[in-house]
């Protein structure tokens, strides 16, 4: 108990009160701008932290991850760009209800819905970190690889009307990724010789392109044909969720978030898996699925809630075993070690008043980030009052300069360029855009994990079946699909007896 | 354009696609696979064949329905706004190419406030001089102050001049 | 739009004037600021972040540490090596120069950079875990040459520097050929071994660390000449039958070849002050670096007698092109 007291002390200390707000700020303001997220933000705040005391250092870090993470959901609805690529799912229904003059409630959804994740989170990581942490790492190559084959299957639903333009795109998403330097053999790939190319296509690169080109070009065109979208003033309500709206997805919240958590406690996961799962587990339980994709509220309470309890699931491996499972994460622990602390089993023995520390630092973190963004709902709206052709330019600006921060390549705002080029003239012939974000996401995994149990298991394929966890996802990801190629099926034979009806009426 | 003939040229598109990136990996992508395992050509090959397959189902798809049963895409029933349309993805492009080409050579400041300007004036054809001088240098310094200078993003330094507020 | 026009004027005028104000003669080097060029992120992003911050309070204009990464670094030698020689571009470099370029991801080597001056070095440890049962390198040597099984052994990458090493090691053990290397990305390695789905693993000491001091892992040894500060307890390979191995990685500085050796100079003292500062070697020591000044000129030698090895080494295994 003196070691909680003394991390209350040392929490309780102004300055480091002080440096977790200033650190949600910051992330939120990275995390809601196109192309420059909470990695990038981490890494220009580690620096100034290494002269704090150890609790402001290490708090200024959390905060701006956790500001980082939610933050990205504001573009994502307000805008149609999601901010980070944890909130790409975000966007599906969020902007929908931006549209329909409900920027407000989606907002006030996700910041709640992120709270209530990060938090239900930080609570299992306190209760469970050992056995988490033990459980995670029984997660190998094959049990990724078949989680992300599950995760690949979300295409079903993302896909619209037609599986076979869904798959167009998804393969579209996972070619794309392989561009560049093949890190497990250090090969180069569809490079031609050309080194600038190694780098290869950066996953926010590509969804800036895909997301922000393609509403840039529709802005311009609604701008020229005098069909702009127009939200008039009275339209745009700072209305927030009520009690009963909170009371009724209160579940929904809970399986997202324990989904979060322990995608996120396996490395080399990460958000937008969670996110894009937490979708597609919200529209197949939901009490009204056919409102999915025209803006439910459920459909950006789920990933937002999933996504953020990725965090407190990335700090249990990180903490417990000192193994990063993303960018952001090993950036955190950079921080740790330079204020003396080694993430690891020792950790919770020998720095329990830091470990406290740690948790009462993602508290206050998520604390300060949801009254802010709470209450800056009310400015964020206002945004919308912006004429929509001249937003469009400023985005376009901060496309330009996000794109070029993230690796400070020109060659990158090309590809953006590039991307998103392709992005719109697809989706002209009726191909889906979020799917090629899925295999854009899911691809590298699914090809090293791949390929590292090939090698393990020296081109022996039983492997893949060798554990019970990857057959069940297997099944799952069998069932989805058959499951929708059969009501594809059905729907087009009602179609055509509808059909076959109405003229022999006639 | 007809739903039957936009699917027909993307099932040619596709093939055709899927074809030069099977070239591609099979021609640049040295193969370390010493047969027990799938090296570095195996996801990249297998994803390219993949997509000229559903290319041809698309294609095939399209073909075997009448050319009378085609309706009419409603977005291309507009064929007057297909010039806007084709005006806009110029625009947009060439802002953003123009953009990159301008930071590279002539550093932030400079690209932003030529960019803004020529975004709003010659493209949106918006030509109040105000607006346009206020967007221009609003945008350069907010964006150079509060990252530039506040969070410490690193903001590209012009290769022939650079100048800074 | 007449008005219009004289708007856009004044605007590019206005920008002009702000160009002037900038404009001041300075002879000397540095007059403007020094890019410093990062390859990769984590942990070495942040002791470049850092030596950058300090190499500031010895130079008139500060040091920016920009990443560049991707690639396995050639993104950022072929940007740095395209720039002027005139030492405002910087690399933050490692021995990734000989990696990539014997691994036909780069046109040039090393020749095309003039050394600065070397900062740090790591030195790679072989792990095991406890139960194995491995008390020492030859306890594992002679397990492996008398069972029938493969070693699996976590890596890096194919290519990458934790792979040469364990090549090399084994090899002097005369197990070379028993071995299944498995690449993980991002320090992964650890954990599976943890997880018992590898047999060892060579990966930077830091990483096995807090798990030998609970008792799953064992460090066997380190592949340097001599042991390292943060493990005196753990011998170096070479003392416990690896003949005479003895590879490091080092990190340092380097500037496009053909820069005016005043401008070196001037980088390698601001380096240097760096270096040996006493915030430098605090921080290097806790994140698992060794601070390690040279100057330019046995910087050099040691860069070109790495890229021998290595170059041979990548040969061996097959792995140049």
């Amino acid at each position: 108990m003196d070691a909680f007291y003394s991390a209350l002390g040392a929490i309780s200390d102004p300055f480091t009160l002080l440096a977790i707000v200033a650190g949600s700020i910051i992330g939120i303001v990275f995390g809601s701008i196109p192309g420059l997220t909470f990695s990038m933000a981490l890494a220009l705040v580690l620096p100034l932290t290494f002269r704090f005391e150890t609790g402001a250092a290490i708090g200024m870090l959390l905060g701006t991850y956790i500001g980082g993470m939610t933050g990205g959901s504001v573009s994502a609805i307000l805008l149609g760009i999601p901010g980070t690529p944890s909130a790409a799912a975000t966007v599906l229904d969020g902007y929908k209800m931006t549209r329909n003059g409900r920027a407000g409630l989606a907002l006030g959804g996700a910041v709640l819905a992120s709270g209530f994740g990060g938090i239900f989170s930080l609570l299992v990581m306190i209760v469970s970190v050992d056995m988490v942490a033990r459980l995670a790492i029984q997660f190998g190559p094959v049990e990724i690889f078949a989680l992300v084959l599950f995760g690949l299957s979300t295409i079903c639903g993302l896909a619209e009307k037609s599986l076979i333009r869904g798959m167009i795109a998804g393969i579209i998403g996972l070619l794309l990724m392989t561009i560049g330097l093949d890190d497990m053999d250090g090969v180069a790939r569809m490079t031609f010789g050309w080194t600038p190319l190694l780098q290869g296509v950066d996953l926010l690169v590509a969804m800036v392109g895909l997301f922000a080109v393609p509403q840039i070009m529709k802005t311009l065109i609604d701008y020229r044909t005098d069909s702009a979208f127009k939200l008039n003033a009275s339209d745009i309500r700072s209305e927030l969720p009520t009690r009963k709206q909170l009371r009724s997805s209160f579940w929904l919240m809970v399986r997202c978030s324990g989904l979060g958590t322990a995608i996120g406690s396996i490395p080399g996961t990460g958000g937008p898996i969670a996110a894009f799962l937490a979708y597609d587990h919200a529209r197949r339980f939901s009490k009204k699925p056919e409102r999915f994709g025209k803006g439910s509220l459920e459909g950006v309470m789920a990933p937002e809630a999933s996504n953020n309890a990725v965090t407190g699931g990335a700090m249990i491996p990180l903490l417990s075993l000192g193994i990063p499972g993303d960018p952001a994460t090993a950036v955190m622990l950079g921080g740790l070690l330079i204020h003396g602390l080694v993430p690891g089993p020792m950790l919770f023995t020998q720095n329990k008043p830091e470990v406290y520390l740690i948790y009462l630092a993602i508290l206050v973190a998520y604390v300060a980030v949801v009254v802010f963004q709470y209450f800056g709902i009310r400015g964020f709206v206002k945004l919308l009052k912006i004429p929509p052709h001249l937003m469009a330019v400023g985005i376009l600006i901060m496309c330009g300069v996000g794109t070029f921060a993230i690796r400070n390549s020109f060659l990158d705002i090309y590809m953006m360029v590039g991307v998103g080029l392709i992005g719109y003239l697809l989706t002209r012939a009726r191909i889906p855009v979020t799917p090629i974000i899925l295999g854009l996401v899911l691809g590298p995994t699914l090809e090293r994990e791949f390929r590292t149990a090939m090698i393990m298991s020296e081109g022996n394929w039983s492997i893949f079946f060798s554990s019970i966890s990857a057959i069940i996802f297997y099944l799952l990801t069998i069932g989805v699909i058959g499951f929708h190629v059969f009501s594809q099926i059905r729907e087009a034979k009602t179609a055509r007896r509808d059909n076959e009806q109405q003229q022999g009426a006639s | 354009m007809t739903t039957q003939q936009t699917d027909r040229l993307l099932g040619i598109i596709l093939i055709v696609v899927s074809a030069l990136w099977c070239f591609g990996v099979v021609t640049t992508i040295p193969s370390l696979d010493d047969g027990s395992r799938l090296g570095a050509r195996g996801f990249p090959l297998g994803l390219g064949l993949l997509l000229g397959f559903l290319g041809l189902l698309v294609l095939l798809g399209s073909l075997r329905h009448s050319e009378t049963d085609g309706e009419a895409l409603v977005e291309g029933a507009v064929s007057a706004s297909l010039r806007v349309e084709v005006w806009a993805i110029f625009s947009t492009v060439g802002l953003l190419v123009l953009y990159a080409f301008l930071m590279e050579y002539t550093g932030f400041v400079i690209a932003t406030i030529l960019t803004t300007a020529i975004a709003v004036g010659p493209v949106l054809r918006i030509w109040r001089p105000k607006l346009i001088a206020g967007m221009s240098f609003g945008l350069s310094l907010g964006i150079y102050l509060i990252f530039g200078k506040l969070l410490g993003v690193y903001l590209p330094y012009g290769k022939l001049i650079n100048i800074a507020f | 739009m007449k008005t219009t026009r004289k708007s856009l004027m004044l605007t590019a005028a206005a920008a002009i004037m702000f160009a002037g104000f900038n404009v001041q003669a300075k002879a000397e080097f540095p007059e403007k600021p020094v890019e410093m060029t990062v390859l990769f992120g984590g942990t070495a992003q942040t002791i470049g972040q850092l030596l950058a911050d300090l190499m500031s309070k010895n130079l008139a204009e500060p040091v920016v540490a920009v990443s560049r990464t991707g690639g396995g670094g050639a993104v950022g030698y072929s940007h740095v090596q395209s720039t002027g020689a005139d030492g405002y571009n910087i690399v933050w470099n490692s021995n990734s120069i000989s990696t990539s370029h014997y691994r036909g991801n780069m046109p040039f080597n090393y020749e095309a950079f003039t050394p600065i001056a070397r900062v740090s070095v790591e030195t790679p440890a072989l792990a095991v875990r406890s139960d194995a049962g491995w008390k020492s390198l030859e306890d594992m040597a002679n397990a492996v040459k008398a069972g029938d099984k493969k070693l699996k052994v976590g890596i890096s990458g194919n290519g990458s520097f934790t792979h040469l090493t364990s090549a090399a090691l084994f090899d002097k053990m005369g197990i070379g050929d028993k071995i299944v290397y498995v690449p993980y990305g991002k320090g992964k390695a650890p954990v599976e071994l943890l997880a018992k789905r590898v047999d060892a693993a060579v990966q930077w000491p830091g990483q096995f660390i807090p798990h030998q001091q609970s008792g799953d892992l064992s460090i066997l040894c380190v592949t340097g000449k001599d042991r390292i500060p943060q493990l005196k307890d753990t011998p170096s390979c070479a003392e416990v039958g690896a003949g005479d191995l003895d590879i490091t990685m080092w990190r340092g500085l380097a500037a496009p070849a053909g820069t005016p050796a005043d401008v070196v100079a001037k980088l390698q003292a601001a380096a240097k002050a760096a270096i040996e500062s006493g915030e430098f070697k605090s921080a290097a020591d806790k994140i698992g670096f060794e601070a390690a000044y040279l100057p330019a000129d046995e910087f050099g030698k040691l860069i070109a007698s790495d890229d021998a090895v290595i170059g041979d080494l990548m040969g061996k295994l097959g792995l140049k092109k």
